[in-house]
């Protein structure tokens, strides 16, 4: 039996036969693989998308953090903050004292990251309650101070006379901007 | 480009047809790169389509979508006028629903135009994409010849004589001649022109109609010698000779039926050519020349009478060729695609 | 129409199945090429993202050291307060249980304190009262004692009171 195909439909044939070989190799060789590495690269993407979103909320939560220890620290941050002004000082704790001087003993001496601002009082008070009330306002200052040793009372006559040490902190201005 | 490279996959298929008598013939031509790698031909009994010839060409036609068929227009109102201008057609013919092509500007040949359709109409099922005039295929075979002679060029079909008269490649007188052994009287009376000359009935060959008072006639004309040497009375003498031996071959045996089938057909072309020639000379509507030699394409296998008839009768140099009608009827077809 | 009374058909090579197999593929083929087009253009997206996540990861990186640090500097800073309001209170509280522990009878004069050490001057009726209601009490708190009297007029004796810790504690 002789089969007999015209040669269009042979040309047909040929062409159908190519372009199915075409199809065939393109969406093996390079579909699939392509589709293989969507998978991937998209399952990956989660993967990281939820690590950084960990991660960033881990970022919020410090964040919100680090507000609110700034929000509640408020007084004694900027207490640090401040520069120490002695006039100010003076005439918010003249209450205490009868006479109250204070002079700068030493110009900053910087501990790492804090400068400490010495200063000399020389005050006179009526009885030492003023004294403890003195300390009890200090702690409430505008400033972080502390009372130092050696520190003096000297009865003369009805007041008694005290010379004390401050030390005045405050954050070194330099060291807290770059970080 | 494209369709160049398109091309080349595929090879032409020229189909030409040619509807003879009571069969057809059908060659098939395969051609590429210039040259006919192969062809085929057949000959189906009908006139018409019919399932082989079907089959036959469908076979060929498969093979490529590059295929065209040609048919030779065998409408029987058809023929060739020696102008191409417009307003100068309608003197010679009447025009209306014709169909008419120029041919390099000197002349034109014209058809039936409702004939082609009926044409396409028979082909609708394999279609068919040129019908040439046989006029065309003359003026293409001879066109040496008519390039620079004066002469008759004639194509003889089984059905039909196409005539033209060239001078110098200009034409000056033609007719589509039909052979119809059914309707002789019919032919008798063929009115080309508007006029109708007395000379055409005397010189009519009608066997029916010719009684013995005519050829009592003839006879008595040539019992006068003055008259003698006039053409005419040796014409009549060569027409009473034929008459009797047409009679004659009437008691024949039916096995020569054939031959004398042949001998009648080609008598019949003679006397229709003949009657065409008088035709021209004497009408005033194309210019006459004087007729000396006829080129004849024979497209069928005519007898040698055919030749002896024009020769001795009307005393013109006949030179013959033989022509393959579907071979150049697919040759037109590659003119005109420009192969 | 140079010559023929009619003009051929068209010829053409597109049958109709030619047509059908061309559309077919051509729709399939374009299809796959979309999709591929469509993978190429998400990988790539793909690794932009992660490239941004790395980005994102870095920034975030340094924000968190930096917050980490403001964090334990403010720490720090409440530390340091804490520890010198809790230095001046104490010193509050010390004075006054010192101040406290001093007996009606004798009169101080002068009080030095030192971070390691406490010098009294004063007046006191007679050795006795200092010595039970001053010296005994001073000498439970401080590990050093010494006393030194001067006679004064009224028959009162003067005082001089020195205390010391033995204990090094560091300055603050």
């Amino acid at each position: 039996m002789k089969i007999n195909i015209s040669r269009p439909n042979i040309y047909l044939l040929i062409l159908s036969i190519f372009l199915l070989i075409f199809v065939f190799v393109f969406s093996f060789a390079v579909l699939i693989p392509e589709g293989k590495e969507y998978r991937k690269q998209r399952s990956e993407l989660k993967k990281e998308r939820r690590a950084a979103l960990r991660y960033q909320n881990f970022n919020n939560e410090t964040s919100e953090l680090l507000k609110t220890l700034k929000s509640d620290n408020r007084e004694v941050l900027t207490a640090f903050e401040r520069a120490f002004n002695e006039k100010r000082f003076q005439k918010q704790h003249s209450n205490y004292f009868s006479s109250l001087s204070i002079s700068k003993e030493s110009s900053a001496i910087v501990d790492d990251e804090f400068s400490i601002y010495e200063v000399n009082t020389t005050s006179q008070i009526s009885s030492p309650q003023s004294f403890y009330d003195f300390l009890d306002a200090l702690n409430k200052s505008d400033w972080i101070i502390s009372v130092n040793f050696p520190i003096n009372f000297k009865r003369d006559g009805e007041l008694i006379k005290s010379t004390f040490t401050m030390k005045v902190y405050a954050t070194l201005k330099d060291s807290n901007s770059t970080k | 480009m494209i369709s160049r490279i398109f091309e080349s996959l595929y090879i032409k298929v020229f189909v030409s047809i040619v509807v003879g008598r009571a069969d057809t013939t059908v060659l098939i031509e395969l051609y590429s790169k210039g040259k006919i790698k192969n062809s085929f031909e057949e000959v189906f009994a009908t006139t018409d389509i019919d399932e082989n010839m079907r089959e036959f060409i469908l076979l060929y036609i498969s093979e490529s979508p590059f295929y065209y068929i040609s048919f030779l227009d065998d409408s029987q109102n058809q023929g060739a006028i020696p102008t191409c201008n417009k307003n100068k057609i309608d003197f010679y013919q009447d025009m209306s629903g014709c169909s008419y092509r120029c041919f390099k500007k000197r002349w034109s040949y014209f058809t039936d135009h409702d004939y082609i359709y009926s044409i396409e109409r028979k082909f609708q099922h394999i279609g068919v994409d040129y019908i040439f005039s046989p006029f065309l295929l003359l003026a293409n075979f001879f066109k040496d010849k008519i390039a620079d002679n004066l002469a008759m060029f004639l194509l003889i079909e089984e059905k039909s004589v196409s005539l033209s008269v060239f001078n110098n490649s200009e034409l000056l007188y033609s007719e589509h001649l039909l052979l119809n052994t059914q309707n002789r009287e019919e032919l008798m009376y063929e009115d080309v022109g508007t006029e109708m000359d007395e000379s055409l009935e005397e010189d009519g060959i009608d066997l029916e109609e010719l009684d013995i008072i005519e050829e009592l006639d003839s006879l008595e004309d040539f019992g006068d010698i003055e008259d003698l040497d006039t053409g005419d009375d040796f014409e009549d003498f060569e027409e009473s000779h034929e008459i009797e031996e047409d009679f004659h071959t009437q008691d024949e045996t039916p096995s020569n039926e054939v031959k004398s089938d042949e001998l009648n057909d080609d008598y019949e072309r003679f006397s229709l050519i003949q009657k065409s020639i008088n035709h021209f000379y004497k009408d005033d509507k194309y210019e006459s020349e004087f007729i000396e030699n006829i080129y004849v394409a024979d497209g069928i296998g005519i007898s040698s009478d055919f030749k002896k008839y024009l020769e001795e009768e009307m005393f013109l140099s006949v030179y013959i060729r033989q022509i393959d009608l579907t071979r150049e009827l697919a040759s037109l077809a590659r003119m005109e695609m420009g192969l | 129409m140079k010559y023929s009374y009619i003009k051929p058909r068209k010829k053409s090579i597109f049958s109709a199945e030619l047509k059908l197999v061309l559309t077919f593929f051509s729709i399939t083929i374009f299809m796959l090429l979309g999709t591929y087009t469509f993978l190429l253009y998400k990988d790539y997206k793909f690794i932009e993202d992660r490239a941004d996540i790395v980005q994102q990861r870095y920034d975030l990186n340094i924000s968190l050291t930096q917050m980490k640090e403001e964090i334990e500097f403010i720490e720090k800073q409440n530390l340091l307060s804490q520890k010198i309001y809790t230095q001046n209170s104490v010193l509050k509280e010390s004075m006054r249980n010192l101040f406290d522990l001093v007996p009606q009878r004798i009169t101080l004069s002068e009080a030095l304190l030192l971070d390691n050490g406490l010098i009294l001057y004063g007046i006191t009726p007679n050795k006795d009262v200092y010595n039970f209601m001053l010296q005994a009490p001073l000498r439970s708190i401080f590990h050093k004692t010494y006393s030194s009297f001067y006679p004064d007029k009224n028959g009162w004796l003067r005082f001089v009171s020195t205390n010391y810790i033995e204990e090094r504690e560091d300055e603050n």
